[in-house]
């Protein structure tokens, strides 16, 4: 009875993100719980901390430069929105700008749901808010008032936009995105390539989509916001916060595979090992997007996983934004390998990460090889992930061509989505068919 | 020709002693302290005046100043510099004085502090000639006292040593903490080796006896030099030495009479003949003071020592060689059969405290406890100097009196001198404090230690590193020696900003750094390039190898062979043109 009841009350969307808000804005007023999850490495770096944007708002109020020492390395922009539009002093309001962003963060994950099943999209509205609002990633970091949480919201408004061929909301959130954290960048070609193949399936549209079109807005996006915050502090906080990102200047621990790297390595390797840590989050974007050319959300996931897991500073928040596109993607998830595996090593990693952590750097009992240790389990369950959700992309694409192929498949392809994969497994099993990976190159 | 310039060879020393003011005071001061310890200081005081930049001969007027601690600084063109090692822990509360009574000493370690001049030629920039500077006089002093990193000087120090001269255009301040330098034999004998008198003759015989004089607890040296300018001929430099013994034995009980044959082991010494004056002082203590007897009697007179008017005793070693050299002077405590530990001691007008609380291993609060025991608010200027790994939350500073609570209003500015990590700097932050009356400010700032490269560790990483002494400056007092004689009586005894203490000192603080396990780096590249190569092998495969299907016929069992036939293998892509 009670699950029914969950169901229904999952079916409505705007009920996920009441509820969603209403639990935020509950555990947002016990302060103690915040303030244990505002000093955690995995939910904020000092990259995206709260502690270190009241701090950098604190020294900007009082005339001075936050950029020019210390440590203040959060973006300009995120600077002066909560110098002059939310001031950052209030507990209560700066508890609403949080659940206000996630709640945007998952309208915009509904909104791409439905651009991405446009005919079937009732039963799953509430379901792919609520994987989003109740994941405890986005939770904890939504409480921990990372700026994680906004980088997400502005990434995901970013793709809905992009989905429904907005292309300059799109781009202009994408520019905001880029820079604030940089990596956002990567997806820029999956997104230009998501308006252009909404612009093929929707001729009668104005929006003018030309790829150099899109790409002279996104730069104009870029350089405006560069030029605001140029005119604002000058250049000082190029190498404060793209340079740190570039750079990894700054080696607190988080929970990514940087952090230990660079402490320990020796420093007249350091540059070329920058180089090679960098370029390994390039390096995907080309083979992805041509290898994916005919789903460009499903490019856009597998390189927002590939930088959510490899950038210089990640967040469990980061992993949220993958977790939440995930959500998306219902049929990619039934063709997974061993998703069991992956979520009981989140489950492993999230006691081991905090337990360890604190045997290091707060009893002083361990050394860093614990958390170390915690981050690299981490790391390469995250990386077997993407590439299972890859996987299961090829599997499924197999299986849709086999189908279209074999005239099976259609009457089902109208249908609803959950029914169509599921239509396709029944079919496949009855044939004994599978998908395999073959060891021959692709010609 | 040759005849004149030989007369004027000869002649010259003759004149530049006839004209030049150069000359020498010593003196030893001893004070007993209200726990049964006594404090002894030695002072140093050589005036000179500028040498003549035309005279033929160069430092003629070293007669009685050492060249090899005036060149270097004439050299960089130093106006002031301060050098001050201190040793073990001045126990504010029981010895009723904020500080020891050398007023210029530092905080705990090294500390070398100066104003340069410009170079109006601008061939060495300050920060340059004052490398060379620290260097030099590190090596005269065998201590490390140049900086490792010009990040590591502190500029912003000025307002707290202002300059003596008074006239701070032209100048820049350096200031260099090590709070890790420990006072030892090495820095005492260059000390007395800078002395005209050597540690052979006067009252500096008394000092050089290491084995006596570094067996007593807190300990201070240092120099003070101010250069002659073109304005200023004469120039000062000045040497300390002080120390505290303790009079009474740990265990059992015993009398706290002393006498300078019983600390030294010696006699009075005979004078140095060209010192100018060579004095022997006893400040009487404030609590029973009076049945203080000293033999032999010697000329009593008021004097205000450190915001409260005391009796001095004084004995010219000079006027009475003939009563006091090959003798000695002796203090006794009339009606005092054995030394009780006091229950309670007089306070001092302010004292200081420093610890960390809510210890982590990564983070920490720096808790101040600042308490003014006398009758009125005091301004002050409460300084920290940090290494760049210390991060401290400027937006986290709390204020608040103990037993009252916050009050923010308190604190009227902040002067925060960001370090930038990761170069080597330092951070600076000066507080601004209204200290009210018979009350205790809790200070709070909470910090962060930034995680350092194995490499930027410390040879003895377990261990910690040491952070600089705070300074509280007073702001209000005034040197006002000598009582007012119309008014003496009247006044009070007591007035706590008639001071030369200007700057109070918190003892220097241990912090740990979380360390990583420095055996690691091979395992650490091989480990974490190991992730990276499995993730790039298996995206790289799923990416450019044929994804296709095959048929298990239903009946085969687990051992059989999958039928695989070449036109059942598709690719998504372009493979179905092949079917």
């Amino acid at each position: 009875m009670a699950l029914d009841r969950l169901r229904k009350a999952v079916q409505s969307y705007p009920n996920v993100l009441e509820t969603g808000a209403v639990l935020r804005l509950a555990l947002f007023a016990v302060p103690a719980l915040t303030n244990v999850l505002q000093s955690r490495p995995e939910l904020s770096t000092p990259l995206t901390s709260f502690r270190s944007l009241k701090e950098g708002v604190y020294i900007y109020e009082r005339g001075t430069n936050p950029y020019q020492g210390g440590i203040f390395y959060h973006s300009p922009v995120y600077l002066f929105f909560f110098t002059y539009i939310f001031p950052i002093s209030s507990n209560i309001l700066s508890g609403c700008v949080w659940t206000l962003i996630d709640v945007a963060s998952a309208w915009s994950l509904v909104r791409l749901w439905r651009t991405r099943k446009p005919v079937a999209h009732k039963g799953r509205d509430g379901l792919v808010a609520a994987l989003y609002l109740f994941n405890p990633y986005t939770l904890l970091s939504c409480l921990a008032r990372s700026t994680t949480s906004l980088d997400n919201a502005v990434t995901l408004l970013s793709i809905s936009f992009a989905a429904s061929g907005q292309a300059t909301l799109s781009l202009l959130f994408l520019a905001t995105a880029a820079h604030s954290s940089l990596y956002p960048l990567l997806i820029l070609p999956p997104l230009i390539m998501l308006m252009r193949k909404w612009k093929q399936t929707n001729p009668s549209s104005h929006d003018a989509a030309s790829i150099f079109t899109l790409v002279a807005t996104f730069i104009t996006f870029f350089v405006m916001l560069a030029g605001l915050n140029w005119a604002l502090v000058g250049s000082s906080w190029l190498r404060r916060t793209w340079g740190v990102i570039t750079n990894v200047t700054d080696l607190t621990p988080n929970v990514g595979m940087w952090w230990y790297f660079f402490m320990e390595t020796f420093e007249h390797f350091r540059t070329f090992f920058l180089g090679v840590f960098q370029l390994h989050n390039m390096i995907y974007v080309a083979p992805v997007c041509m290898r994916l050319s005919d789903d460009p959300l499903f490019a856009i996931l597998v390189l927002v996983g590939i930088y959510s897991t490899w950038k210089s500073y990640p967040t469990l928040g980061d992993m949220a934004l993958w977790a939440g596109l995930l959500g998306c993607f219902p049929e990619i998830v039934s063709n997974l390998r061993h998703p069991l595996f992956t979520l009981t090593v989140h489950l492993y990693t999230s006691i081991l990460l905090p337990l360890l952590h604190s045997l290091w750097l707060l009893t002083g009992t361990g050394n860093a090889n614990f958390f170390y240790a915690a981050t690299m389990v981490y790391g390469l369950n995250a990386s077997l992930a993407i590439v299972d959700v890859m996987g299961a992309g090829m599997r499924l694409g197999v299986k849709r061509s086999v189908g279209e192929w074999s005239q099976q498949g259609t009457g089902l392809m109208e249908g609803e989505a959950g029914a169509e994969s599921k239509a396709l497994d029944r079919l496949w099993e009855e044939k004994g068919w599978s998908v395999v990976q073959f060891t021959r190159q692709l010609s | 020709m040759l005849l004149s310039s030989l007369k004027l060879l000869l002649l010259t020393p003759i004149y530049a002693a006839a004209i030049s003011s150069d000359s020498f005071h010593e003196s030893l001061t001893l004070h007993p302290l209200p726990d049964g310890k006594l404090s002894v200081l030695f002072e140093f005081t050589t005036y000179f005046t500028a040498a003549n930049p035309s005279s033929q001969i160069p430092q003629s007027h070293h007669s009685l100043t050492p060249p090899s601690l005036l060149l270097p600084l004439q050299q960089n063109n130093v106006s002031e510099l301060t050098i001050s090692f201190v040793a073990g822990r001045w126990d504010q509360s029981r010895s009723s004085e904020s500080g020891p009574l050398h007023h210029e000493s530092g905080g705990g370690g090294g500390e070398v502090r100066g104003w340069l001049r410009d170079d109006m030629d601008g061939r060495k920039s300050s920060s340059e000639r004052w490398k060379s500077v620290t260097h030099a006089l590190g090596g005269l002093f065998c201590a490390g006292l140049g900086p490792n990193d010009a990040g590591e000087n502190v500029m912003t120090f000025g307002e707290i040593y202002p300059s003596v001269k008074g006239d701070r255009a032209n100048l820049t301040h350096y200031l260099l903490a090590h709070p890790h330098h420990h006072l030892c034999t090495e820095n005492l004998t260059p000390f007395l080796s800078l002395l005209p008198s050597k540690g052979l003759s006067g009252l500096s015989s008394l000092l050089a006896q290491p084995g006596i004089i570094f067996s007593w607890g807190f300990k201070t040296e240092g120099i003070e030099v101010i250069m002659p300018s073109s304005d200023q001929p004469q120039g000062r430099w000045k040497g300390w030495w002080e120390g505290v013994v303790d009079l009474v034995p740990e265990r059992g009980t015993a009398k706290r009479d002393f006498s300078t044959e019983q600390l030294f082991k010696r006699h009075l010494p005979r004078v140095f003949p060209e010192a100018e004056s060579s004095v022997i002082r006893v400040i009487k203590p404030q609590v029973g003071g009076g049945h203080l007897r000293l033999e032999p009697t010697g000329r009593s007179k008021e004097q205000w020592v450190d915001g409260e008017l005391r009796e001095v005793i004084e004995w010219d070693l000079l006027a009475e060689t003939a009563s006091l050299s090959g003798k000695y002077i002796r203090a006794t405590w009339e009606i005092e059969s054995e030394f009780k530990y006091p229950r309670i001691f007089a306070k001092p007008p302010i004292t200081i405290s420093r610890t960390i609380i809510n210890p982590l291993a990564s983070d920490g609060t720096l808790q101040i406890k600042i308490t003014n025991n006398g009758a009125d608010a005091r301004e002050a200027l409460y300084s920290e100097i940090w290494p760049w790994w210390v991060k401290g939350w400027m937006s986290e500073i709390n204020v608040q009196i103990e037993g009252k609570g916050d009050k923010p209003e308190l604190l009227s500015d902040i002067e925060f001198h960001p370090s930038t990590p990761p170069k080597v700097s330092t951070t600076t932050l000066h507080l601004s404090l209204t200290l009210p009356q018979r009350s205790t400010i809790i200070l709070t700032i909470p910090f962060t230690k930034l995680t350092l490269k194995y490499t930027e560790h410390r040879p003895d990483a377990e261990r910690g590193v040491e952070i600089p002494s705070g300074v509280l400056t007073l702001l209000d007092v005034a040197v006002q020696s000598e009582p007012k004689q119309t008014e003496a009586k009247e006044q009070s005894r007591s007035d706590a900003a008639n001071s030369g203490r200007r700057r109070i000192y918190t003892d220097r603080i241990l912090l740990d750094v979380p360390t990583p396990d420095f055996s690691m780096p091979y395992n650490v590249i091989i480990m974490s390039s190991t992730v990276m190569a499995v993730f790039f092998g298996l995206m790289h495969g799923g990416l450019t190898r044929m994804w296709g299907w095959v048929e298990v016929p239903k009946q085969a069992g687990i051992n059989s062979q999958p039928q695989l036939t070449e036109s059942e293998v598709v690719d998504e892509k372009d493979g179905l043109e092949s079917l």
